[in-house]
């Protein structure tokens, strides 16, 4: 009896086990493998091109569920998409994304205008509002901010978030944080000027035409350095948007209710329609569809889409797919990356054999269909500014090409094929249905793949970050996604395709592609002052990025999320990759 | 008897050590034989490697792995610094780990999952033990007739089907179909006892579904056995009374290793009903651990294993001392 119980439930934990990791490897997983299922034309509303059910109406609770907590609620230390989103109701920073569908324009938040560089792009200048307080009261001044930003230099305390204002502000001898810094003040950072209350003058340790959106991040909220509790400042970080933390249990919920403090005349960005925002944590994807199916709740803050089983039940309902639907671009994209210093990859032909080869049709099936993505030809995917159509290596219906990949393999004279190695993510399903469809698309052309399987906690850090692990291994081509930090052509394309950025450790750019005419469009497009010649210089990257075929774009990702029946303003903005929670209300 | 006690607790105590030692090298040695610097895992996303240095120093994975373990052990009792220079974080005792994760003691985590697992558990425990005992002794007493027949079929189906289907049927029936439990989440018992069943309800009866089949069999089997002894047949012999028979003589030995297997179970319950815990989004310590395995926050999935372990170990020792005070021929060994 007793060796039979053991023996159940150590059945039922694994199989727990399996289900949780593959519930949480969903992250950005629209859902399960074979996609089977095409639904032909589906017309479901898309929040990437309009604004849906928009209404002023205050008052009400917005219910929101989320598949976990945030990564942090200290705005230095958070880096996952949806709470940079989540931040806006709790915390304005120096610029924000005006609320459009679809708009990558920043406009003044804290500050009273976006600011131009002087000198092309190493100086920048912003004024404070009047009348901008924190939670508490007490004002919000220049100081606020450049310590909210010193904080971020402290890595060993605070860490987790983007580094970019470390890697533009770090001065000689280098910067260690407020918590080591000598001065009595702590704001001993000398390339932030705070001269007075209202003004911050940032040096720049080089030029950077993308400042502004780095002070649109959660990096530029200010944080009072009295209510600064170090790596604790996530239990109750001091307000200074609408809202504030009421009662938070971490990994459980979080309920947020006004900010009295907050004066709606200094705000042109937020409405904060909703008197105050619930936040329940840590549920199943199953359990999260159905709750607001049911309307016990409004939102997944997660944004990553439906379960397969509720989408089944969409896709075969158009009404109520009408109603309580969107689908959005995520801004992401997927790709694969070949590994151009492992043979026979370091020859172009063998990697655009590969680029050939490749059915996209059946990667979108391998993600779920046309509600989880579309063919992408481009790096670039359409929510980034400068993103131009073209396709290079053209395949009718984007389903692959076997004479041209197999020209090409003879040219890279391989003509009978090879045998390489993909990885992939083992815990996420759909990740490995699309390795599985490339393993067969190559097997067309005679190019035997091996696919080698990893968790995604170890497979940026452990396999794909390390060029030396890469080639001794012989991991010749490698499933990824990306999508940017902020939503221009830089953010996007800096750290995955600069040849000049190759890490031993922590690296990126995993096809280790070193390509002249890449890199110097990265450097024009980020000097470029007017439109004609960014588009130029952007258009140049992408093309060149896809025609080295080092990285081969599989597919835009897309979500089909629901939401209650009672939600307003559902719109999507580029700059969180998802829909903007700060406009949302649920009064109809 | 008092010996017995001891040697069990020293033993138990042994057990929970060695198990801390091999969970321990689980996680800090095996990533390290890998090639990869757990302190990656706590610096965050693509770290500058000044930054991997100073979260190397501040969790001590510089030293010695044997020192690495003696800081671990002895903070479980005296609290730990974890130091870098002017910036220390202080993880009071019992310390087991810090989750830089989480920016907290794993002892609070474990302390807030805790309540949790212990309402689920307690609950689940007197609704399968109450249940499946009652069905049990009916089941033994009407052997061979159709509620018996019934009873063992219900509870084979019950053992057969897994938490994570019953726990959807049942969230698919109350909670989204007919609305009586909808909504669900944990409310603390001391916020409001009415709303803390009400929502801990369904998860009981899953899991007490389960576990009761098992008890129903369980029971049967073991009364089936005592109803043949011969001192039964004395008992009925002597002329008394059925109830006193089964109530008095045949039950109280029958319960007997119903109650050792109880102890286990509740043992294992109170380390975490992972599978129910998660599929109703109650945050114990099962749904704690999984979630610490997927986010690769090693001190958290050492100190839930090591406090979980701690749960079972107790409970093999209150049985086998149990089992002692009732059966004086174990005592013994």
């Amino acid at each position: 009896m007793r060796k039979h119980s053991v023996w159940i439930r150590a059945g039922v934990l694994v199989a727990a086990g399996g289900l949780v990791l593959a519930a949480c490897g969903g992250g950005d997983d629209e859902g399960g493998g074979t996609g089977g299922s095409t639904p032909g034309a589906v017309e479901i509303p898309t929040t990437t091109d309009q604004l849906f059910y928009p209404s002023d109406k205050k008052g009400g609770t917005l219910k929101a569920l989320s598949g976990s907590d945030c990564d942090s609620w200290d705005p230095a230390r958070t880096y996952y998409a949806t709470c940079w989103d989540q931040q806006r109701w709790i915390s304005r920073s120096l610029l924000n994304y005006k609320q459009a569908p679809n708009s990558a324009e920043l406009v003044p938040d804290l500050a009273t205008e976006v600011p131009t560089s002087p000198d092309g792009g190493k100086t920048w200048t912003y004024t404070l509002k009047d009348g901008i307080k924190f939670e508490d009261g007490s004002p919000i001044t220049s100081k606020d901010i450049k310590y909210g930003i010193e904080r971020v230099f402290a890595t060993d305390i605070i860490n987790g978030g983007p580094t970019y204002v470390i890697d533009y502000l770090q001065t000689e001898p280098a910067y260690e944080g407020p918590y080591k810094d000598p001065s009595p003040d702590k704001l001993g950072l000398t390339s932030i000027e705070t001269p007075d209350d209202k003004t911050l003058i940032f040096h720049l340790n080089k030029p950077f035409n993308d400042w502004n959106f780095i002070m649109a991040s959660p990096s530029a909220t200010p944080v009072p350095q009295a209510k600064d509790t170090g790596d604790q400042y996530t239990a109750h970080p001091v307000a200074s948007g609408p809202y504030k933390f009421d009662k938070y249990v971490p990994n459980q919920s979080l309920t947020l209710v006004r900010n009295d403090q907050w004066d709606p005349a200094t705000d042109e960005v937020n409405k904060a329609l909703p008197d105050s925002i619930e936040i329940t944590m840590g549920l199943e994807a199953a359990d999260i569809d159905n709750r607001i199916l049911n309307g016990d709740a409004d939102i997944f803050l997660d944004q990553t889409g439906v379960d397969t089983a509720l989408r089944t039940q969409l896709l075969s309902d158009p009404e109520l797919r009408k109603a309580r639907t969107t689908v959005d671009l995520s801004g992401f994209l997927r790709y694969m990356s070949v590994t151009t210093t492992v043979k026979p990859f370091d020859n172009i032909h063998c990697r655009n054999a590969v680029a050939y080869a490749v059915n996209k049709q059946a990667q979108v099936l391998a993600r779920g269909g046309p509600t989880a993505g579309a063919p992408a030809p481009t790096m670039l995917p359409p929510t980034v500014a400068y993103y131009a159509d073209f396709d290079l290596f053209p395949t009718p219906n984007s389903a692959g090409d076997i004479e041209k990949a197999k020209a090409e393999l003879e040219a890279c004279g391989q003509p009978d094929g090879f045998s390489t190695k993909l990885t992939a993510r083992g815990n996420r399903p759909a990740e490995v249905a699309q390795a599985t469809a490339i393993q067969s698309d190559l097997k067309k052309i005679g190019i035997n793949v091996t696919i080698e399987k990893f968790d995604s906690s170890q497979y940026f850090s452990a396999v794909l970050g390390i060029p030396k692990n890469m080639q001794d291994k012989g991991y010749g081509l490698a499933m990824t996604g990306w999508g940017a930090d902020w939503p221009s052509p830089y953010g996007f394309f800096s750290s995955i395709v600069d040849g000049r950025k190759i890490l031993d450790q922590g690296n990126s750019n995993y096809a280790e592609l070193n390509d002249p005419v890449v890199n110097k469009g990265i450097d024009d497009g980020l000097a470029a002052t007017e439109d004609g010649a960014a588009q130029t210089a952007w258009t140049t990257v992408d093309k060149g990025v896809v025609q080295s075929a080092a990285y081969i774009p599989l597919i835009y990702d897309k979500a089909m999320n629901i939401y209650s029946d009672r939600i307003t303003n559902v719109f999507f903005t580029p700059g969180f990759n998802m829909v903007n929670f700060a406009a949302l209300g649920v009064v109809r | 008897m008092a010996g017995f006690v001891i040697r069990r607790v020293l033993g138990g105590i042994v057990i929970l050590w060695l198990i801390s030692v091999i969970t321990f090298l689980l996680f800090f040695l095996v990533p390290k034989t890998l090639g990869s610097n757990p302190a990656i895992l706590f610096a965050g996303r693509s770290p500058s490697e000044a930054a991997v240095a100073a979260v190397t120093k501040k969790l001590g994975l510089d030293d010695p792995l044997v020192v690495q373990y003696w800081n671990f052990l002895k903070g479980i009792f005296v609290g730990r610094h974890y130091n870098a220079g002017p910036d220390t974080t202080y993880c009071p005792p019992p310390c087991f780990g810090y989750s830089f994760k989480n920016s907290q003691p794993v002892w609070d985590e474990i302390t807030r999952a805790l309540p949790i697992t212990f309402s689920l558990a307690l609950g689940a425990a007197v609704l399968f033990l109450v249940s499946g005992v009652g069905i049990g002794i009916l089941s033994a007493l009407r052997r061979g007739q159709l509620i018996d027949r019934a009873a063992m079929t219900l509870a084979l189906g019950a053992v057969s089907l897994p938490v994570y289907f019953t726990g959807l049927v049942m969230l698919l029936l109350v909670s989204y179909e007919w609305r009586l439990f909808p909504n669900i989440h944990y409310v603390p018992f001391l916020d409001n006892p009415l709303l803390w069943a009400r929502n801990l309800l369904p998860a009981w009866i899953v899991l007490a579904f389960l576990y009761s089949a098992m008890y129903a069999r369980l029971t049967r089997a073991s009364m089936l056995d005592v109803l043949g002894e011969d001192y039964i047949r004395t008992a009925r012999a002597k002329g008394l009374p059925e109830h006193q028979v089964v109530g008095k003589h045949a039950l109280r030995a029958a319960l007997t290793p119903v109650v050792t297997i109880f102890g286990l179970d509740l043992g294992s319950l109170l380390g975490g009903a992972v599978l129910t815990e998660t599929t109703f989004g109650f945050r114990g310590l099962g749904k704690t651990s999984i979630e610490a395995i997927s986010t690769g926050d090693l001190p958290t999935i050492l100190g839930v294993t090591i406090f979980a372990a701690g749960f079972v170990v107790l409970a093999n020792i209150l049985v086998d001392v149990f089992y002692a005070v009732v059966d004086p021929r174990v005592r013994p060994t």
